[in-house]
């Protein structure tokens, strides 16, 4: 069963001539029934009538206008390097928008290379002297151990550490 | 010529093809101004700086609607602008400078005792179409006393075609409930 305030859309489509002949076929059968739509369906017509009545047609602009036209284009005329610069600013700021972009995907995208470290180095970023251990070699009293740990240390510092490894 | 080679031309500085413009819209928007204001004087103003306004918009125009359209838009665009200020003027204007709600009815019996019982009918009808929010004034000026189609007025007002249905029936619910007094006596107004 349709409801009044269902029935007032369909009313207002009806005066339309927008209404489908289904929705056209419910309407009515609650109108049969319910004499406030029905009265509301001949207040909505009358006001559509009045309505269309208020058209003003045939009518044309005061008289000369085209001439106060041009008069008033005269005082507010576009200079032409604001046209250009207008043109030039339409054109170039899609183009900046996508340069822009691609610049930050471009920085978004590319991971800064992983610094590499030798091992005096990390000793000096984790604040520690680097030749306290070559100093110790120096300091051995025998020569076939100091030279061994020579070797030995040599063999040592080809190593490579990574500082993300620590 | 084909109209976007006019355009063209006016878009290029071509004076002469910016007139040929003015001359084939300015009834159509003129129409569309009078047929909102209901002021002849008001609506050649408007209908002025319309085409002032499409004359400074011209280099923006991209072709990817007809050019009347665009100018349909502009209009809209300014008329809607012109009601707001309007309404808000008369907002603001002082208990003292309002006519008194008597005036209207002495000067409809007045016509009315002339005779002149359309008149008073459109005048009523023009008052509350003006106490209305602009945007179900202009969507019932569009349809019920313009006659533009559904697609014309979605394309002018940039709504969906649901939209234009749901506002317009909102603004005529509105309306029906501003003239139902007069509307429910016998003969209408």
């Amino acid at each position: 069963m349709m409801n009044c305030q269902k029935a007032e859309r369909l009313i207002s489509k009806l005066v339309d001539g927008r209404l489908g002949s289904r929705d056209s076929a419910r309407l009515e059968g609650h109108l049969k029934v319910c004499p406030s739509c029905a009265e509301l369906l001949s207040e909505y017509q009358k006001m559509k009538n009045f309505l269309s009545d208020l058209k003003i047609t045939g009518v044309e602009p005061l008289p000369y206008f085209e001439e106060r036209l041009k008069a008033r284009l005269q005082t507010v005329a576009r200079p032409s390097l604001w046209v250009a610069l207008e043109r030039w600013y339409a054109a170039a700021v899609p183009v900046f928008m996508v340069i822009l972009l691609i610049l930050a995907g471009v920085l978004f995208l590319v991971q800064p290379a992983e610094v590499q470290m030798s091992q005096s180095e990390l000793l000096l970023f984790q604040n520690q002297n680097p030749l306290k251990d070559t100093q110790a070699f120096f300091e051995e009293e025998k020569p076939e151990t100091r030279q061994l740990k020579l070797l030995f240390a040599g063999l040592d510092s080809q190593e490579i550490i990574r500082r993300g490894k620590q | 010529m084909e109209e976007n080679q006019v355009v063209r031309l006016a878009q290029q500085g071509d004076q002469e093809a910016f007139s040929v413009l003015v001359r084939a819209y300015q009834n159509r928007v003129f129409g569309l101004a009078v047929n909102v204001v209901h002021n002849r004087e008001t609506a050649d103003d408007l209908t002025q700086e319309i085409f002032i306004k499409a004359y400074l918009s011209l280099p923006r125009f991209r072709f990817q609607s007809e050019f009347g359209t665009w100018l349909y838009q502009i209009a809209m665009n300014h008329i809607r602008d012109y009601l707001r200020k309007w309404k808000k003027e008369k907002d603001q204007l002082s208990l003292d400078e309002i006519p008194e709600p008597s005036l209207l009815e002495k000067e409809v019996s007045l016509q009315l005792s002339e005779g002149q019982e359309e008149e008073r009918r459109r005048l009523l009808l023009r008052q509350k179409m003006e106490e209305m929010p602009e945007k179900y004034r202009l969507i019932l000026s569009l349809r019920d006393i313009q006659g533009l189609s559904y697609e014309e007025i979605g394309k002018i007002l940039k709504l969906s075609p649901g939209t234009v249905d749901s506002r317009l029936h909102r603004a005529r619910r509105l309306l029906r409930k501003k003239l139902a007094p007069l509307l429910s006596q016998e003969g209408g107004l």
